[in-house]
């Protein structure tokens, strides 16, 4: 099991390293901390969005609102900190117009995951609720209208450095080690393994298979959330109508390169994180040497399909 | 209790035909124009191709599958369409089908071929169509020909209400139907649905189904597509987002269940018309002024009706599943 996976990461690093070194002989100006610092932070938010999507595959689901609770929570900051309130006590409504869209988020991950484990609705169609409903609430929230704003502290979330990269890619670093070692080493993690593997066993052997489903939805709204305060940052303006767009898509193509099965019970978070850099990559290095978009989505689309297909001669 | 299965397969079906008739009794007292023959009439051409993808959707989900691939592809399909538009209909259509019916193929030959998860495989097709259809509009949308016949089929209508391209589409539905109600190949639809494994050891052409179904999802999106250059005179590379969910929300709310093997093609296009009566009222409601909604209200209130069916659903669904 374990050395399956292992095996896998180290294709998966193999790949990578090529990629690099394919960069190295012919993009421009590769080798650069602002190249390294563009990838970073570009891939932050999809990697943080899809270690939750993660989770929620190896619960044997999939979370389609993510994109939406993005806008949700990113239109939300805004309107906080510019409010009156937040503008008389700066420190409290900086703190605010963090914590309130991540308890929103945190919400919509409970709304999902009741749904899902309570009434036995599926997660393709539970999710598909907030992925229809959650951009147009973003987007009643703000009017339709582009909250532009500028505030330092806020706006470090996306455009801050430490040791010279984006904050945001030391948040998905973090965020990655975090949930392997909560996989790899908390009962929530063994259950949820035994759920994604085989609920009704799980259910038989006395795990709370509702909570741990419950408890895995609202994790992913919540890093949903997250992404979607960085992406306002980074941006120094909040578009409800665009923050968070086909994420689900970007998500669950990187969890799955990174080695997440569909029908469940296997969460290769470190995979996930170098799926998303992988895919990452793959973009940035066609782009950057004048392969046009449309190519860049067939080529993602091959290498969708071929690590589903690698995936399959794998499982059986 | 076989009884009983009929009859709640029948309620759950009914639901949405209620909910259709209430939300037209609703806009008929309440609207002065709502029954007019403008609003009808462009209520059925607006919506056509919407009903013509739920039906392709909809015999995907009763085999217990999935195709993502129906927005890109009709957004592929109507370029393809507006480009030979100057060769007439007779050219375009036939082209812009093949051309749906080709990507179905590729999402058939991934799922029964390489055995991949449909989910997967279509979003993999989702993404090359719409790299196609980018590459092959040269990134902006590509105006029709309108000295040609080709836009005849968007913009006119027989009589005062019925629009062509909604004549085509209940066309394509009335095939749909016979299929799943009166040929074997539909029964295998379900019998996959209901479960795949007996379904093949039983002897049926399963393979044969699911190639079907893709491949004629793929060719409903084709149709959308045509329908979509027609009566907005641009073939739209970038048209198409969402409208994947949209159809799964059609069918969804027409009672067909995502786990296959039971649903009903007629009840989706109810489904699909109910969608697209909730705009149609939102616009009519902020027509008389008391009140003002913002097109953004219309996806909460779409969400709200999916939220509404699916509870409604899951209390019909209960009983019979605990009792096996």
């Amino acid at each position: 099991m374990s050395l399956r996976i292992n095996a896998r990461l180290a294709g998966l690093l193999i790949a990578l390293s090529l990629l690099v070194l394919l960069n190295v002989l012919i993009t421009p100006n590769f080798l650069n901390v602002r190249t390294l610092a563009v990838n970073v932070s570009q891939v932050a938010t999809i990697a943080i969005v899809a270690l939750g999507m993660t989770l929620v595959i190896a619960s044997g689901g999939i979370d389609l609102s993510v994109g939406s609770v993005m806008a949700v929570s990113g239109a939300l900051a805004p309107i906080i900190f510019l409010s009156d309130w937040a503008v008389a006590h700066p420190t409290a409504g900086l703190a605010a117009s963090i914590i309130l869209p991540l308890f929103v988020a945190a919400m919509c991950g409970l709304f999902n995951g009741a749904m899902i484990s309570l009434l036995g609705v599926q997660p393709i169609i539970a999710t598909l609720i907030f992925f229809i409903s959650g951009r147009g609430i973003a987007q009643v929230l703000t009017n339709g209208n582009l909250q532009t704003f500028t505030n330092p502290s806020f706006t470090w979330l996306g455009t801050g450095r430490i040791l010279g990269l984006p904050v945001q890619g030391w948040i998905a670093v973090i965020l990655t080690l975090i949930l392997a070692w909560v996989v790899r080493r908390t009962i929530y993690g063994r259950y949820l393994l035994a759920v994604g593997g085989n609920e009704r066993a799980a259910a038989l052997a006395g795990v709370p298979v509702a909570r741990v489903k419950i408890a895995t939805y609202v994790i992913t709204a919540t890093l949903a959330g997250l992404a979607g305060l960085i992406v306002v940052a980074i941006n120094s303006a909040s578009d409800a109508a665009r923050i968070g767009q086909l994420m689900e898509l970007d998500a669950i193509a990187a969890a799955v390169v990174g080695g997440a099965a569909l029908s469940g019970g296997t969460a290769p978070i470190l995979g996930t994180l170098l799926g998303a850099m992988f895919i990452q990559l793959m973009g940035y290095t066609l782009i950057a040497n004048g392969v046009p978009d449309e190519t860049t989505l067939i080529v993602t689309a091959g290498i969708i399909a071929t690590a589903v297909w690698l995936q399959r001669g794998r499982v059986r | 209790m076989q009884g009983l299965t009929v009859f709640r397969r029948a309620n759950s079906h009914m639901a949405v035909w209620i909910a259709l008739a209430a939300l037209m009794v609703f806009g008929v007292l309440r609207y002065d124009n709502f029954a007019s023959a403008y609003n009808v009439s462009s209520f059925l051409g607006y919506n056509a191709m919407f009903v013509v993808i739920s039906v392709g959707m909809c015999l995907v989900i009763m085999t217990g599958g999935i195709d993502l691939s129906v927005g890109t592809v009709a957004a592929l399909a109507s370029v393809v369409a507006a480009i030979l538009s100057p060769h007439g209909l007779i050219v375009a259509l036939p082209a812009a089908v093949v051309a749906g019916l080709v990507l179905g193929g590729v999402n058939a030959l991934m799922i029964t071929g390489l055995r991949l998860p449909p989910f997967m495989a279509t979003l993999a097709t989702m993404l090359a169509a719409k790299g196609g259809a980018l590459w092959l509009s040269d990134n902006r949308a590509v105006a029709v020909d309108w000295t040609s016949d080709f836009t005849a089929l968007g913009m006119n209508k027989i009589g005062p209400i019925l629009p062509w391209t909604m004549l085509v589409a209940l066309i394509v539905v009335a095939f749909a139907w016979v299929i799943v109600a009166r040929t074997s190949l539909g029964r295998t639809v379900l019998a996959i649905g209901g479960n795949a494994e007996a379904a093949h050891l039983m002897g049926l052409k399963t393979r044969q189904a699911q190639t079907f179904v893709y491949i004629f999802s793929g060719g409903c999106a084709g149709l959308a597509g045509v329908f979509l250059a027609s009566g907005y005179g641009a073939g739209q590379p970038l048209e198409g987002a969402g409208w994947e969910l949209a159809a799964i929300a059609a069918v969804v709310v027409g009672g067909t269940l995502l786990t296959g093997g039971m649903g009903s093609v007629l009840a989706t296009v109810a489904g699909a018309l109910l969608f697209g009566l909730v705009f149609n009222l939102l616009n009519f409601e902020n027509g008389r002024g008391t009140i003002s909604l913002s097109a953004h209200w219309q996806s909460v209130i779409r969400g709200l009706f999916l939220l509404i069916v699916i509870l409604l659903q899951a209390r019909l669904a209960r009983p019979s599943m605990t009792k096996g």
